[in-house]
């Protein structure tokens, strides 16, 4: 296998790992808030909206987000860097 | 090319494929008699789709593989491997069979007023009957109008209710939603909470059936794209799916909500637009249910066939199909009553634990072998499911014993760390 090519998964697989932590961190510190803390996420933040709604709607936009992220790289970065290691072999 | 899609039309099939009776009536139903519970299985189910495109399917599709058994044949060579990963993954989507064939039962006998036990008969024999004449019939076409009429049809009864309530008793009358959080009944511990996550996070990248729709799209880039809007899709389907449960609570009287709550949305549907609407919903749900169900007999059977008989003749395809209707069958007359997005969490627990850790190390760890990943698949599935048997669920719910031996719900804390250390440890014990 061509050492670029090696570099650039590895960083690939960086990148996935990191985001995966990323993701894991964020739902469990809410699972962390639900099993441990319920009385906070009942509290109303916002008329009668309670912190839980709140709580749940962020953690979905991250993962949404991160999730954005993630393509948005593979696909403006990582998959142009691909096809240049393919044109030099 | 008939099997080539574009990224969007992509994204609305695997909507499709995901979105069963489980997502649409059961987390209204849990919402609707537990409160926060719906909305904690949705956010799980939502945040394990990132997990599995980052973990999973990226790797799968630079190796060329569209299934996780195949993934695991390309690193290690024999039948043995193959056949007990495809019967854990074949227990795991009969799990998730019987979720849906309980929500479809339930339909028919709220529908024609039959027993439940004869309307379970009727829709497994329905189904099998559908898949044995049809074959593939979730095919991506299928999928794509599904989704969009079930999505209208959220749609549809979202605004209805806006509609018929003032939008100040909606969001802001008193007392509301500061009950939200505090009727918890299914999860008795902060560790239930904790090892269902673990189960519904991980789960989805151990599920068999999900991922093979991420390969019909002509490349990689669309194929990322795709499900990064399914999850978009299918997120905010969740929150309006919540936001209905979360509405019955306080339209439907308390009578409406038994058999495990899983009709919630069909009375919601009577009060918001009498018969018309009810039928509507039932129609539809109806046809969701046996898009799913027929999808997932023929990934079961499929894997029964290939990977597990190892026969080409053609009746070994309709004995699978028949003998997974069996089983699907007798589990659903055992599982009555229990709620179906519960039932499909068991699957993704069941999941997590046997097929997640096996996956992931034959995907990420260099030196492992072939007896530990099938010794730490084995011992997952098999804690999975004694633990299930020994918990509250099976043992109070079905064999009627007044305390569980196993004291908590979901066991995937305990069965995925025990698969993964399993299939470390041996690994280094013989090398």
């Amino acid at each position: 296998m061509n050492e670029d090519l090696k570099k650039l998964n590895s960083l690939h697989k960086k990148i996935s790992f990191m985001l995966s932590i990323i993701v894991f961190l964020i739902y469990f510190s809410f699972i962390y808030l639900v099993a441990f803390d319920i009385g906070f996420l009942s509290n109303n933040f916002l008329f009668n909206l309670n912190n839980g709604l709140l709580c749940s709607l962020i953690v979905i936009t991250l993962c949404l987000l991160i999730t954005g992220i993630y393509v948005w790289w593979n696909n403006s970065f990582y998959e142009i860097e691909l096809k240049k290691i393919k044109k030099i072999e | 090319m008939q099997n080539k899609f574009n990224a969007f039309q992509n994204a609305l099939a695997l909507f499709g494929d995901y979105i069963g009776a489980a997502s649409f009536l059961g987390i209204v139903g849990l919402t609707a008699t537990k409160g926060f519970d719906g909305l904690f299985y949705a956010v799980g189910w939502i945040v394990g789709w990132p997990i599995m495109l980052f973990l999973v399917a990226e790797p799968m599709s630079r190796r060329g593989v569209s299934t996780y058994i195949d993934l695991i044949a390309l690193r290690f060579s024999g039948k043995d491997i193959k056949v007990v990963l495809s019967l854990t993954g074949l227990l795991c989507i009969l799990i998730f069979l019987v979720a849906e064939l309980i929500g479809a039962a339930l339909l028919l006998s709220l529908v024609t007023g039959i027993g439940y036990n004869l309307s379970i008969f009727i829709v497994t024999f329905i189904s099998v009957c559908f898949v044995l004449l049809g074959g593939m019939f979730a095919t991506t076409w299928f999928q794509i109008y599904k989704t969009v009429i079930l999505f209208s049809l959220a749609l549809v009864i979202l605004f209805l209710i806006f509609y018929k309530m003032s939008s100040s008793s909606v969001f802001f009358a008193n007392g509301k939603l500061t009950n939200l959080f505090l009727p918890q009944t299914i999860f008795r511990s902060p560790f239930d909470y904790f090892s269902l996550s673990f189960a519904l996070l991980f789960g989805t990248a151990g599920l068999p059936n999900i991922l093979i729709r991420f390969f019909t799209v002509p490349d990689r880039r669309s194929a990322r794209i795709s499900v990064f809007l399914a999850t978009v899709l299918i997120s905010i389907f969740y929150l309006i799916v919540f936001f209905l449960g979360f509405e019955s609570r306080f339209i439907l009287d308390k009578k409406d909500l038994s058999d495990g709550a899983n009709m919630v949305l069909l009375h919601l549907t009577r009060y918001l637009g009498q018969d018309l609407l009810f039928y509507v919903t039932a129609i539809i749900t109806f046809i969701t249910i046996f898009a799913v169900v027929s999808g997932l007999f023929v990934a079961g059977a499929t894997t029964l066939k290939e990977d597990v008989i190892n026969n080409k003749k053609s009746y070994i395809w309709a004995f699978s199909v028949i003998l997974i209707g069996f089983f699907a069958f007798l589990l659903a007359m055992i599982f009555k009553g229990q709620n179906v997005a519960f039932m499909v969490g068991l699957s993704y627990s069941l999941a997590a634990s046997a097929n997640f850790p096996a996956l992931f190390c034959s995907i990420y760890l260099n030196n492992i072998s072939k007896g530990a990943v099938i010794f730490g698949s084995l011992l997952g599935a098999t804690l999975s499911i004694i633990l299930t048997v020994l918990g509250p669920t099976v043992w109070v719910d079905v064999f009627h014993y007044s305390t569980p031996i196993y004291p908590f719900v979901d066991s995937t804390l305990i069965s995925m760390t025990a698969s993964f250390m399993a299939i470390i440890i041996i690994s280094k014990l013989y090398k």
